[in-house]
């Protein structure tokens, strides 16, 4: 390989130059970014303390409302005069149908 | 490690605004060059570098003592600096003048009278990013291969490989732009 080219010519020069007093600025710029990044993340954890706390207080609400409201579930007896009306008005095949479908019913009779 | 890493090791457990301080004083310049001649624009080493220099202090934490610091801050470094260059992918990096006044990516901190080095630079920048960081590290910053190995995430013997095939390219690179 044809080796003209000599390293110790440049040596380490660069062309690349930088603004007057760069480098003192930067640790300045640096140590402002982190004081800036820190206290972003002191108030998203505040922020983050109170809305888990609202979120909390809001379920327990819509919880205890639920409960209140909730009451005993129980069927007409309307509803049975109904459907027992409805089963008499069945023919017999039916009737013995039905019954043998449900009695083999594992989540009617498990 | 030197002894002065294990200063700083020591203040940033310690003392840790002092330390950072001090690992600033030491560390400042040559992260900055270091990533400066891999992305070739000023307003994006020193966006890099400053990036490089929260990380350090946030994650210093997570560095394992019985590693190189050197090796441990130009890994991170190096990584800020990929960064940038994948966000300008398709722009090609290059120092002339013409670039420069095109607004390509150049910029005005660049001494274009000092002919030799802008070709070196240009060389360096023509080469794959893996070798460029290689050589950057091993010629510029004299860190050995095995802190290269560490900071580029390699093993020694790839990092002597990058090595020797980037300074055959800048060589190759500079007798034909002579």
């Amino acid at each position: 390989m044809k080796t003209d080219f000599d390293f110790d010519r440049p040596g380490k020069r660069m062309p690349y130059t930088v603004p007057d007093g760069f480098f003192e600025q930067m640790e300045e710029d640096i140590l402002r970014e982190l004081d800036r990044r820190e206290t972003a993340v002191q108030k998203s954890r505040r922020f983050l303390r109170l809305a888990l706390g609202a979120v909390t207080t809001a379920a327990a609400a819509i919880a205890v409302v639920f409960l209140l409201d909730k009451a005993p579930e129980s069927i007409p007896s309307a509803e049975f005069a109904e459907v027992e009306r409805a089963f008499d008005d069945l023919s017999t095949e039916d009737r013995t149908y039905l019954l043998s479908v449900y009695r083999d019913d594992l989540f009617i009779n498990p | 490690m030197s002894g002065k890493d294990q200063e700083i090791i020591l203040a940033m457990k310690t003392h840790p605004d002092r330390g950072f301080r001090l690992l600033m004083a030491a560390y400042k310049e040559p992260v900055y060059w270091h990533i400066r001649r891999l992305v070739a624009v000023h307003a994006d080493a020193q966006d890099a570098a400053q990036e490089t220099f929260v990380r350090i202090f946030r994650a210093f934490g997570r560095f394992d003592a019985r590693g190189s610091l050197t090796a441990w801050i130009y890994r991170i470094a190096t990584r800020e600096a990929l960064r940038i260059l994948s966000r300008h992918r398709e722009e090609r990096l290059s120092l002339t003048a013409d670039a420069a006044a095109a607004g390509a990516r150049a910029d005005t901190y660049v001494d274009y009278g000092d002919l030799e080095a802008v070709r070196l630079q240009n060389a360096l920048l023509s080469l794959p990013t893996k070798q460029r960081i290689v050589f950057s590290l091993r010629y510029y910053d004299e860190l050995t291969y095995e802190e290269i190995a560490e900071a580029t995430n390699s093993t020694v013997c790839a990092a002597k490989a990058n090595y020797h095939l980037a300074k055959e390219k800048i060589i190759r690179y500079m007798n034909s732009h002579d």
